[in-house]
């Protein structure tokens, strides 16, 4: 009887001490779990989207391209070679009538001062990335430097359209000259 | 000699902005000027009786602003480093005969008002100048980058709607080299020339 007696009042403690805390169900526990993270996923879209702060930036070195338009080009976008990615585009300004974009590269990758940095989409609908092709210069270009032998962004409906118009063109020159060595 | 100090001083100082200027010239002029004799020759030697000639003159105006040697070395990418000089020289000669026959039918077309040369880019030594092309009733762009060698502006890359000439041929070259090696491109390049 004592024992229940004590064991009842510990009994009666644990309730008041619980009293003061909330309840601990799932869908508390859910809510305080999906607020931390996006929390967390917000400092680290912060830190990516609006820092330089970059993993093992030890390993990586810093250079720049211009480009007429860079639209829908995002920071975070792989830079490519041969579709291996070699770095990461990781700031995008305007350097007026410019855009300048700044790319972090792989310290083992070295960029030459005639490769060429295309803007392109992986897909017909997929992410715009940056491609590099390889030139033929003995120079590099160190960290700091800029590519200025750049593409910008290509709208391939545009020119597909404009394509499809020069050889119907083409066609009505072919068959004029046709008629007029027949006649 | 105290007086002439001063104006000593200022004559050195006008003299060497002079000559920073003439170096730093841009590149618009010389490609407006090239432009221009392009559309002399067309519209002087007009038809298919001085088709020849027209197409000889041509050639020598844009031998003298279109460095060709670079052109082809900056197409081949990668690849330039590991031929030897010989090969290197016949390269540029295919390459060059290859965009002769490619765009030699759109340059004869060209006419007084289609070209309008608009802007220029500088960082020297390298330029991009800006044109626009009016064609059937499209407009579109068709720029120059150029590079100053020994004071003389020389385009190595043209840039058509945004897809630019050496990028492209490195991409095709690209993978003709690494399914058939140099010997193969050379001899396809060569094949095309000659049909």
């Amino acid at each position: 009887m004592d024992q229940l007696k004590s064991s009842d009042s510990k009994n009666t403690d644990h309730k008041n001490i619980s009293d003061l805390l909330p309840k601990r169900t799932f869908s508390l526990e859910m809510a305080v779990g999906i607020f931390t993270l996006i929390g967390v996923a917000t400092l680290g879209y912060l830190a990516v989207g609006l820092g330089d702060i970059r993993f093992f930036a030890g390993s990586e070195y810093k250079i720049f391209a211009e480009f007429d338009n860079v639209s829908g080009l995002k920071a975070g976008a792989t830079v490519e070679v041969g579709g291996v990615p070699v770095g990461t585009v990781t700031k995008l300004e305007l350097k007026d009538p410019v855009a300048k974009i700044t790319m972090m590269i792989k310290k083992d990758f070295k960029v030459r001062d005639d490769d060429i940095a295309s803007i392109r989409t992986k897909g017909i609908i997929g992410d715009r990335y940056v491609k590099i092709s390889r030139g033929a210069s003995e120079t590099y270009v160190a960290e700091g430097g800029t590519l200025t032998d750049t593409e910008s962004v290509v709208d391939i409906e545009d020119v597909i359209g404009k394509l499809v118009h020069s050889l119907t063109n083409d066609k009505d020159d072919d068959s004029k000259k046709k008629e007029e060595s027949s006649s | 000699m105290r007086k002439l100090v001063i104006p000593f001083l200022l004559l050195i100082l006008a003299l060497c902005s002079a000559e920073s200027a003439f170096a730093q010239e841009g590149a618009i002029n010389d490609v407006k000027v090239t432009v221009q004799r392009l559309v002399d020759i067309v519209e002087s030697l007009p038809g298919d009786p001085n088709r020849q000639e027209r197409r000889i003159k041509l050639r020598d105006v844009i031998g003298e602003r279109f460095d060709f040697n670079e052109m082809a070395k900056r197409s081949l990418g990668p690849e330039w480093a590991k031929i030897t000089p010989e090969q290197q020289t016949e390269f540029v000669r295919v390459f060059s005969d290859l965009l002769a026959k490619t765009y030699m039918n759109r340059v004869e077309k060209v006419t007084r008002d289609m070209v309008k040369v608009e802007s220029e880019n500088m960082d020297f030594p390298k330029s991009l100048v800006k044109s626009k092309v009016t064609s059937d009733g499209n407009i579109f762009p068709l720029d120059y980058r150029l590079q100053n060698v020994n004071g003389t502006w020389k385009v190595y890359d043209v840039i058509i709607e945004n897809i630019g000439l050496v990028a492209n041929y490195r991409n095709e070259f690209a993978g003709i080299i690494r399914s058939s090696g140099f010997d193969g491109l050379i001899d396809g390049l060569k094949k095309k020339t000659e049909t």
